[in-house]
């Protein structure tokens, strides 16, 4: 099981595009690359899961320092794309009222 | 866990969301097991898988797992992180906790003189109103 993803940088905006599915065996790719934008000098994160149907909590726990680098730094940490399973997921465990959520 | 889960639902016509929420709650739950109860070193995990009806139609679904890692007497202190704090606090641990309770009717543990059983209840029923 793999992780396919592609990072686009325009101005001050990282869009990290993620597609399969981020579990406990692939969350690290995620990690892997969000890390380095977290000290990079772009101001938005943008992570699009529109390829991903089923995220388990070492993959939500990838996007939570993704909180906390917003917290820490100002910056703007979005999602969007969330497919039903995964949007079913944030909304069941009221993820959906911690993170900004677009679309 | 999803093929665990496609095979504890076989013949029962669910739909994806039904699925994944299974999926979901088994997943979060044996890693649990493997790295806290066996430290990774991983063990026996026996599963068991029942349905309940409600005039002849299948709506509450039960899973049993035992494992032989040590005992746990009391998870009340796992409970889970609360979104609520999340916001302010953001703590990447717990979250796998917090999904199983989210996501199931009941979950129960019991500490074994060998090891610790769980029971996950979800009831279908409910959950096909929530997602229809």
């Amino acid at each position: 099981m793999s992780l396919d993803i592609s990072i686009e940088h325009v101005g001050d905006t990282a869009t990290i595009s993620v597609k399969g599915d981020v579990t406990i065996q692939t969350s690290s790719v995620l990690r892997k690359e969000l890390k380095p934008l977290f000290s990079s000098d772009e101001t938005c994160i943008h992570v699009k899961l529109d390829g991903v149907e089923f995220m388990d909590s070492s993959g939500i726990a990838v996007l939570v320092e993704g909180l906390q680098w917003s917290k820490a730094t100002g910056g703007k940490f979005t999602l969007s794309g969330l497919t039903p399973t995964v949007k079913d997921v944030f909304e069941l465990a009221k993820l959906d009222t911690i993170f900004d959520i677009e679309g | 866990m999803q093929s665990l889960a496609e095979q504890a639902c076989e013949g029962i016509c669910l739909s994806a969301i039904q699925l994944n929420r299974i999926a979901l709650a088994l997943d979060e739950l044996f890693a649990n097991i493997h790295k806290h109860g066996y430290a990774g070193k991983g063990g026996d995990i026996d599963c068991a898988a029942k349905w309940t009806g409600m005039e002849g139609k299948p709506c509450l679904l039960e899973i049993r797992l035992r494992d032989f890692a040590p005992t746990i007497e009391d998870i009340k202190a796992c409970k889970g992180v609360d979104p609520e704090t999340l916001k302010e606090h953001p703590v990447a641990g717990g979250l796998g906790m917090h999904l199983i309770y989210a996501i199931t009717e009941s979950f129960e543990h019991t500490p074994l003189e060998d090891g610790n059983q769980w029971r996950l209840t979800f009831n279908l029923e409910k959950e096909k109103d929530e997602t229809s």
